[in-house]
C-alpha cells in the first residue's frame, strides 16, 4: 500500500505533463484562462472555441502577402492564415493530418484547404521545439533562411533551424524539431467569406510545460512572451 | 601541529601569529604554502575569485540603478547618464566572461594534474557545483539587460527544460512560471524574478565558495605530480616539509602577495579590457550609446537567438539532435563531470596523480576539450541553423580518436617509458632538485640589476598612474570614464606585476 501511494507520488510528475500533451486540460480553459477568446463555447470540439479568425477578403487583399496573423485559441497565441494560391499559385491543396487519431481531437484524416480555391490553411506561429516564434511573414529565397520560402513552402526557425514543409501539413523536413508543426483546423462560410477557426491538430509548443493545476493551464509555455504581428506584415528575407 | 614555527618574519605574520594565539587560525583557516607551490597554475582559482568579488562589488553598484519594471530603459540610463555606469556596466560584463573562463582554466588544470583524486573528490564536487552556479549567474545574467537577442536566447533557454527528465522540467517551471498580477505584464516580473534569482544564486555562490576554500585550508596544496602512488596531503609529508629546501614552508606574508598579485592582475585586466573595448557600449563623440535594441517580440523572431559563448555547446546539441536527446547529452555531460573522481576511482582505477599514470582520465578530459571547442565553433558559425546528428556523431568520432590514439600512446608507450628510471620517493625521505642552471657571479649581478631596474620603473609606473587615476576620478567627465577605466587598470596591472617580482624574486633565495 505504502509502495502503491510512494509510487504513485514518485511518477506523478512524469504523468502530468503527458496528460498535457494529450489536452488533458483543455476543457477546463475556458473558465480558467481570461486569455480565452470565447468564454462560453458550447459548440467547440473539445475545449477549442469555433471562432472567426478573418473574411476572405482580408487575405485577399494583402498585395503580395499570403500569410495572414490572428490568435487562437488564446489572445497570445499567434497562428497565421497560408494561401497557397498566392504563396505559389497552388489551388485545391490538400494533406494528409500528421496527427490523425493521435490526441483527444479526432477525425480529419485529411486537411482541406478553404476559400475560393480551396487554398488557404492555417499553423501554429510557435515552433514545437523550444517555442520560438516562427517568422512566417519573412518570404525567403532559399529554404535555409529563417523565413518561409514561397518555392517550396518550407518554413524555417530562426533559433536552432527547425524546417516545416507547410505543404505537407506541417511535417519536420530538417532540424531538431520533435513532432509536424500544428495545423488549425479551420471552417469557411461560402455566403459571407467568413473563415473560422474550430480546433488544433495537435497541442503546440506545450509538450512537457509543467502544469500542476488546471489553473496554470496556459498552452504555451507562460514564460515565452507571444505578440501577434500586425497584418499585412509581409518582408523579404 | 607544527607548521608555523618561527614563520613570524614580516608583519602580516606577526599578526596573524597574535590571532593564532587567541582565536586558533593556522591549520584550519590558513595554512602556509610549501616553496614549489609559487607557481602561477598553483593559484588559478584565486583568479576565479578575484572576478566573483569584482562581480559581486560592480553587481551591487549596477543595482542601484537598475529597475527590473522597466530593465531596458534603465541599462540604457544607467550607460548614458550615470557617472561611470557604462564603464561599471562594461566591467561587470567582461568580469562575468573572464570569471567563466577562469574558471574553465583552473578545471582543466586541476583535471590535468589529478588534484580531483582522494581525498579531495568531495571539493571537486563543491567546485563542479560552483561552475554549474556560475553558469546559471551568467545565464540569468545575460537576460537583465532585456534586449533583443538576450531576452530571445534566455527564454528560449529556459524552454529547453521542458524536456528535461525527472521532473527537472517541474522544478524549472516552478522557479519561472510567474502568477499574473493585475496590471503587470508576464514579461516584466519574469524579469523581476530574474534579478531576484540574480542575487540569491550569487549568494549561493559565496556559499559554495565558502565551503570551497574551508576544504582547500583542510587539505592543503597538492603535493608535486608522483608517478606512483603516494600520501595526497601535506600534513603526511612531516620530515620532507622540514628538510627539502622545495618544500620549505613559506612565510604566509608571501602568500598573501601572491594572492594580492592574482587579484590586481585578475582584476586589472578586466578593467582595462572593459576600458578599451567597452561591452556593447558605442562610443561617438564622447556621447556613450547602448548599442543592443530592446526586446520586442516581432523583431525577435527574425533574429536568431545566439547564447554566449560559454553556452554555445549545449546550443549545439539542441540544434544537432531532438531536444529529448540533446537533454539526455547534456544531463550526461553534467553527470561526468560532477562523478569524475569517483569514475577515475572505480571504473579506470587509477593509482597515482601523474598524467601518463591516467590514461583514461586524459583521454577522455581532452575529448571533452576539443569537443566542447568544437561545438562551440561550429554552434557560432551556424545561428539559426540547424547542424543534425553529424554534430554528435563528430563528437563520438571526437571522443572515440580521443581513446585509440591517446589512451595506448600512454599506457604502453609514455608510462614505461616514464617508469624506466624513475625513482621513487621514500615517504618523508628528500629528493634534492638539482638546478640545470647555475649563474656565475656576474651573470648574477646582471640579472639582479634587471630586476632592480624593473622594480623600480613599475614602482613609479604604479605611483604615476595612480596619482593620474585619482586626478581623472576627481575631476570626473562623462566620456572620460572609459578612460579612467584604462588607467586603473593599466595601474592594477602594473602594482600586480610589481607584486610579482616581490613575490617571485623577492627575499631570500636560499
Amino acid at each position: 500500500m505504502t509502495l502503491a501511494v510512494g509510487g504513485a507520488i514518485a511518477i506523478a510528475p512524469l504523468v502530468t505533463p503527458v496528460l498535457d500533451y494529450a489536452g488533458y486540460y483543455y476543457t477546463s480553459l475556458k473558465s480558467s484562462s481570461t486569455k480565452y477568446l470565447v468564454a462560453n463555447n458550447s459548440s467547440g470540439l473539445l475545449g477549442y472555441p469555433k471562432y472567426r479568425v478573418a473574411n476572405v477578403k482580408d487575405i485577399q487583399n494583402q498585395s503580395n502577402c499570403p500569410v495572414y496573423f490572428f490568435a487562437y485559441p488564446l489572445t497570445d497565441e499567434p497562428c497565421f492564415l497560408i494561401d497557397f494560391n498566392a504563396l505559389n499559385g497552388q489551388k485545391n491543396v490538400s494533406f494528409q493530418n500528421p496527427y490523425y487519431d493521435k490526441f483527444r481531437i479526432q477525425g480529419f484524416q485529411q486537411i482541406q484547404g478553404v476559400g475560393p480555391n480551396k487554398s488557404i490553411c492555417a499553423f501554429s506561429a510557435v515552433c514545437v521545439h523550444l517555442g520560438c516564434q516562427l517568422p512566417a511573414q519573412v518570404l525567403t529565397s532559399s529554404p535555409n533562411n529563417p523565413g518561409l520560402n514561397p518555392q517550396t513552402t518550407i518554413l524555417h526557425c530562426p533559433c536552432h533551424g527547425s524546417e516545416y514543409s507547410l505543404i505537407e501539413g506541417g511535417v519536420v523536413k530538417a532540424g531538431p524539431a520533435p513532432r509536424p508543426l500544428p495545423a488549425i483546423l479551420l471552417e469557411y462560410d461560402e455566403t459571407t467569406g467568413d473563415i473560422y477557426a474550430v480546433a488544433a491538430n495537435g497541442p503546440y509548443f506545450s509538450e512537457a510545460v509543467p502544469r500542476t493545476t488546471p489553473q496554470d493551464n496556459l498552452l504555451y509555455d507562460p514564460r515565452y512572451s507571444y505578440s501577434v504581428p500586425n497584418n499585412p506584415s509581409c518582408s523579404q528575407g | 601541529m607544527k607548521v608555523t614555527d618561527d614563520r613570524g618574519k614580516g608583519v602580516l605574520d606577526r599578526i596573524l601569529k597574535w590571532l593564532d594565539d587567541r582565536i586558533g587560525i593556522y591549520g584550519h583557516t590558513i595554512r602556509p604554502a610549501p616553496k614549489y607551490a609559487y607557481r602561477l597554475d598553483y593559484w588559478l582559482g584565486s583568479f576565479v575569485l578575484a572576478s566573483f568579488i569584482l562581480e559581486v562589488v560592480t553587481g551591487a553598484l549596477l543595482a542601484l540603478y537598475y529597475v527590473p519594471a522597466d530593465p531596458y530603459k534603465s541599462t540604457v540610463y544607467l550607460i548614458q547618464q550615470v557617472p561611470f555606469g557604462a564603464l561599471l556596466f562594461s566591467v561587470h560584463s567582461w568580469g562575468a566572461y573572464a570569471m567563466v573562463f577562469f574558471l574553465l582554466v583552473h578545471m582543466t588544470r586541476n583535471f590535468v594534474v589529478g588534484a580531483y583524486r582522494k581525498p579531495r573528490e568531495i571539493m571537486w564536487i563543491v567546485g563542479a557545483a560552483l561552475a554549474g552556479l556560475t553558469l546559471t549567474e551568467a545565464f540569468i545574467g545575460y537576460s537583465l539587460p532585456y534586449n533583443l537577442i538576450s531576452w530571445t536566447a534566455t527564454t528560449t533557454g529556459l524552454n529547453l527544460f521542458t524536456y528535461m527528465p525527472f521532473g527537472l522540467s517541474v522544478l524549472i517551471s516552478q522557479f519561472t512560471i510567474v502568477p499574473t498580477l493585475p496590471g503587470l505584464t508576464q514579461d516584466v516580473a519574469l524579469v523581476d524574478r530574474f534579478f531576484v534569482f540574480h542575487w540569491i544564486v550569487g549568494g549561493l555562490i559565496m556559499l559554495f565558495v565558502a565551503l570551497h576554500l574551508y576544504i582547500f585550508e583542510k587539505h592543503g596544496i597538492t603535493p608535486p605530480l608522483t608517478k606512483e602512488e603516494a600520501p595526497e596531503l601535506l600534513d603526511e609529508y612531516g620530515e620532507r616539509l622540514e628538510r627539502d629546501p622545495d618544500w620549505k614552508l613559506q612565510p604566509l606574508m608571501r602568500t598573501f602577495g601572491i594572492i594580492l598579485m592574482t587579484f590586481l592582475m585578475a582584476i586589472g585586466g578586466v578593467v582595462l579590457l572593459a576600458s578599451l573595448v567597452p561591452f556593447d557600449i558605442g562610443v561617438q563623440g564622447g556621447q556613450l550609446t547602448y548599442l543592443k535594441p530592446e526586446y520586442n517580440a516581432a523583431l525577435a523572431a527574425q533574429t536568431p537567438p545566439i547564447p554566449d559563448w560559454y553556452f554555445l555547446f549545449v546550443y549545439f546539441f539542441y540544434k544537432s539532435v531532438n531536444p529529448v536527446d540533446a537533454s539526455w547529452i547534456f544531463l550526461g555531460w553534467t553527470a561526468v563531470t560532477v562523478l569524475f573522481p569517483f569514475i577515475d576511482q572505480y571504473v579506470f582505477r587509477h593509482k597515482a596523480p601523474h598524467p601518463v599514470m591516467r590514461p583514461a582520465a586524459i583521454a577522455l578530459g581532452t575529448g571533452f576539450i576539443v569537443s566542447f571547442i568544437v561545438n562551440s565553433v561550429w554552434a557560432y558559425e551556424t545561428p539559426g541553423r540547424d547542424i543534425g546528428p553529424i554534430g554528435v556523431e563528430v563528437d563520438a568520432v571526437i571522443f572515440a580518436v580521443s581513446f585509440l590514439t591517446l589512451f595506448p600512446l600512454l599506457k604502453f608507450v609514455l608510462q614505461p617509458r616514464a617508469l624506466k628510471g624513475y625513482e621513487p620517493i621514500v615517504g618523508g625521505g628528500v629528493k634534492v632538485r638539482k638546478l640545470n642552471f647555475m649563474p656565475g657571479m656576474s651573470q648574477f649581478r646582471i640579472m639582479n640589476r634587471v630586476l632592480q631596474l624593473s622594480f623600480l620603473g613599475l614602482l613609479s609606473a604604479v605611483v604615476y598612474l595612480t596619482l593620474q587615476s585619482t586626478l581623472v576620478l576627481i575631476f570626473h567627465f562623462p566620456s572620460w570614464q572609459l578612460y579612467s577605466g584604462a588607467l586603473i587598470g593599466t595601474d592594477m596591472l602594473a602594482a600586480g606585476t610589481l607584486i610579482g617580482l616581490l613575490v617571485f624574486f623577492g627575499g631570500d633565495r636560499r
